[in-house]
């Protein structure tokens, strides 16, 4: 008898320690099913399990299969979901204040990107674990440009070929064209494809890699060398779910996936290119912006968008701040 | 004697035997009878595996064969689909179905069917090519007008290309330069549509149901319309096949979070009758164990309650 308790004993206990040490971390991503940040997640997910010897399971719901950002932002909140691998779209759910980074014609490199983003870290991050997440690493997806169905180096160029600019239903900007004397039509990402095949919108503003991916570039096959703002994205996990993860694994975890983090954007940037020409070898037309049609859509952004933005999204104070340190890192020699 | 050890005793007498004109009538013959009657050996059978180990040796026999006859435009066929079918059933399929964290060995997988569809896509056009000279470049160049020039005769072989195409492209979405062709792989099968929506008993609408069902709306597919092809495909089979159940509960079910709807489909595939269809034995066995899997697998697929408690 005392044997047979000793035995139960063990194995309550043993049930215990299974139950106390195993976590499964439900990921969700818009990623689809084979593509780069969907294998670079598989491979985090690896990471995971070997880092902690089994202990911490990724699942990951890839393809967009839990809804959109915000379903995910909401199924984070509501403990259903874990973590998740968000671009600036999802990430703006919890912190708004993160769209400062893709002001329209502002940030305009990588280098530029690292710099502001390494200034603001400890108060993007900071709001991120106030609202209940932890930032895993960021994992940018690329750079927006403008995509166009006829020739489009100024900004001229798009009333004088009737261009019809597309704007995300319920966002900013169909103010600031109207007022600059645009067309422009708000559409819901479900009818986007419809309505470029159908011409209801013949200009959109995307990165390269998704002009490809979604098939929109045949019916927009001009684009122009002028990156109109970065799409970045970062991998968070709830807070919660973080703490309950042991003190040993969290660092090292966290260690592989910032390295995790930037191998995929350093190939985001890769694809970038790599999307670029093989667009080009299949219709699309990139076009030269001279530095004269820069400083147009620079001075029609800043007239017409930026005050729209400060009213609704981005506090005019951030911004002057992110401004003035751009201005301080582009006076720097460069190495 | 097997029928594969028949046919290479054929081949080598023809071979030796007969002068160059005989030769080639009989190597069309031979060429002729392999093209169309292997399927039906393949298709009423029940034992994947066995088919599995069989399909390499047939398809080399048949690419041997060609090399005699390389303008068969029905062994061209044949290769092609086989091609294709392989890929699809015993290698994409078992790469799918591994537990996501045995990357490597999925990656193999994968890397290997994609090279079978670039190849059954070769032969495809190839097939093309036999009474259409120029296709591929003019598919390239001009689709549109391409592709009207099409009849119904040119279904089957369009229907084998765009499928072996999209298939590739599906499992290396990080290949840039093949994903910018699928604005033509998609127009290939869109034609054979419009030509023949009847085509191989349900065949192109349950590939549209796959097709549209693992796209969103933004990116030209959706639930409306696969929903609308797996409608259309259940009339054409007639409630025959178990595919076009698995086909919707794997897209549509799934990106719309229906678990009962999920269930519901693979059940409805599991209550198919392998025995009753000889023709579609191996179809339905194979799509009745990737029903299975999913069923078994659905925490992989759905948020359950269950599994947040056992971590939470």
């Amino acid at each position: 008898m005392i044997r047979s308790r000793l035995y139960l004993g063990l194995l309550i206990f043993g049930l215990t320690i299974t139950i106390s040490f195993s976590q499964t971390i439900k990921m969700g991503t818009l990623a689809p099913l084979s593509s780069p940040w969907h294998d670079a997640m598989l491979v985090m997910g690896e990471d995971w399990s070997e880092i902690s010897d089994g202990k911490i399971k990724m699942k990951l719901y890839a393809g967009g299969i839990l809804g959109d950002e915000s379903d995910m932002v909401r199924k984070m909140r509501i403990g259903q979901l874990h973590a998740a691998a968000l671009t600036i779209e999802g990430l703006m759910y919890i912190i708004p204040e993160i769209d400062v980074l893709r002001m329209p014609m502002m940030i305009q490199t990588d280098a530029e990107l690292d710099y502001i983003r390494d200034k603001l870290s400890d108060y993007l991050t900071g709001l991120l674990e106030e609202r209940g997440f932890k930032l895993l690493t960021w994992s940018d997806a690329g750079w927006a440009r403008l995509f166009t169905n006829a020739p489009v180096i100024y900004p001229e160029d798009l009333k004088k070929t009737n261009q019809i600019i597309f704007l995300w239903a319920g966002g900013s900007g169909k103010r600031g064209w109207m007022d600059a004397g645009y067309n422009a039509v708000e559409v819901s990402a479900p009818d986007i494809f419809m309505s470029l095949q159908t011409g209801l919108i013949t200009t959109l503003t995307t990165t390269p890699i998704i002009a490809l991916s979604y098939q929109w570039f045949p019916a927009v096959p001009y684009t122009i060398d002028m990156k109109a703002g970065p799409l970045p994205g970062a991998i968070i996990i709830t807070k919660k779910k973080w703490d309950k993860i042991s003190n040993d694994n969290q660092v090292p975890l966290l260690k592989k996936t910032v390295e995790r983090g930037d191998e995929l954007s350093e190939e985001v940037v890769q694809l970038e290119t790599e999307a670029l020409r093989v667009m080009q070898e299949n219709g699309l037309t990139l076009l030269h912006a001279p530095d004269d049609a820069r400083a147009a859509w620079l001075d029609l952004v800043e007239t017409y968008m930026y005050p729209e933005i400060f009213e609704k999204e981005v506090p005019e104070e951030l911004y002057l701040q992110v401004k003035s340190m751009l201005e301080d890192f582009r006076s720097k020699p460069k190495e | 004697m097997g029928k594969p050890g028949k046919l290479i005793v054929i081949i080598l007498i023809v071979s030796g035997l007969f002068s160059c004109s005989v030769q080639k009538m009989a190597i069309n013959t031979v060429a002729d009878a392999l093209s169309g009657s292997t399927s039906g050996v393949f298709a009423s059978d029940d034992l994947p595996e066995f088919v599995a180990e069989a399909v390499p040796f047939g398809l080399k026999l048949n690419e041997a064969l060609l090399e005699q006859t390389p303008n068969h435009k029905g062994l061209l066929l044949a290769i092609s689909s086989g091609y294709a079918q392989y890929s699809y059933a015993f290698v994409q399929l078992p790469a799918d179905t591994l537990t996501p964290w045995d990357l490597k060995r999925s990656k193999e997988l994968k890397s290997y069917a994609k090279k079978l569809y670039l190849r059954s896509r070769y032969y495809a056009f190839r097939a093309m090519e036999v009474d259409s000279p120029n296709f591929k470049q003019r598919l390239f160049d001009q689709p549109e007008i391409t592709l009207k020039q099409m009849t119904i005769e040119d279904v089957p072989t369009l229907y084998w290309l765009g499928l072996s195409w999209i298939g590739a492209i599906s499992i290396s979405m990080s290949d840039l330069s093949l994903l910018a062709e699928l604005q033509y792989a998609e127009k290939v099968l869109l034609r054979c549509l419009e030509l023949d929506e009847s085509y191989g008993e349900g065949a192109l609408h349950e590939f549209f149901i796959t097709y549209d069902g693992s796209r969103n709306e933004a990116m030209g597919g959706g639930a409306k319309k696969a929903r609308a092809h797996y409608v259309r495909a259940l009339e054409l089979t007639e409630g025959r096949k178990a595919s076009p159940h698995v086909a919707l509960a794997t897209t549509v079910a799934i990106q719309n979070q229906d678990v009962e709807a999920y269930r519901s489909l693979l059940n409805l595939a599991l209550a198919v009758d392998v025995n009753a269809y000889p023709q579609y034995k191996l179809e339905n066995t194979i799509a009745q164990r990737k029903a299975n899997w999913y069923l078994n697998n659905i925490g992989d697929y759905f948020l359950l309650d269950e599994g947040d408690k056992d971590d939470d």
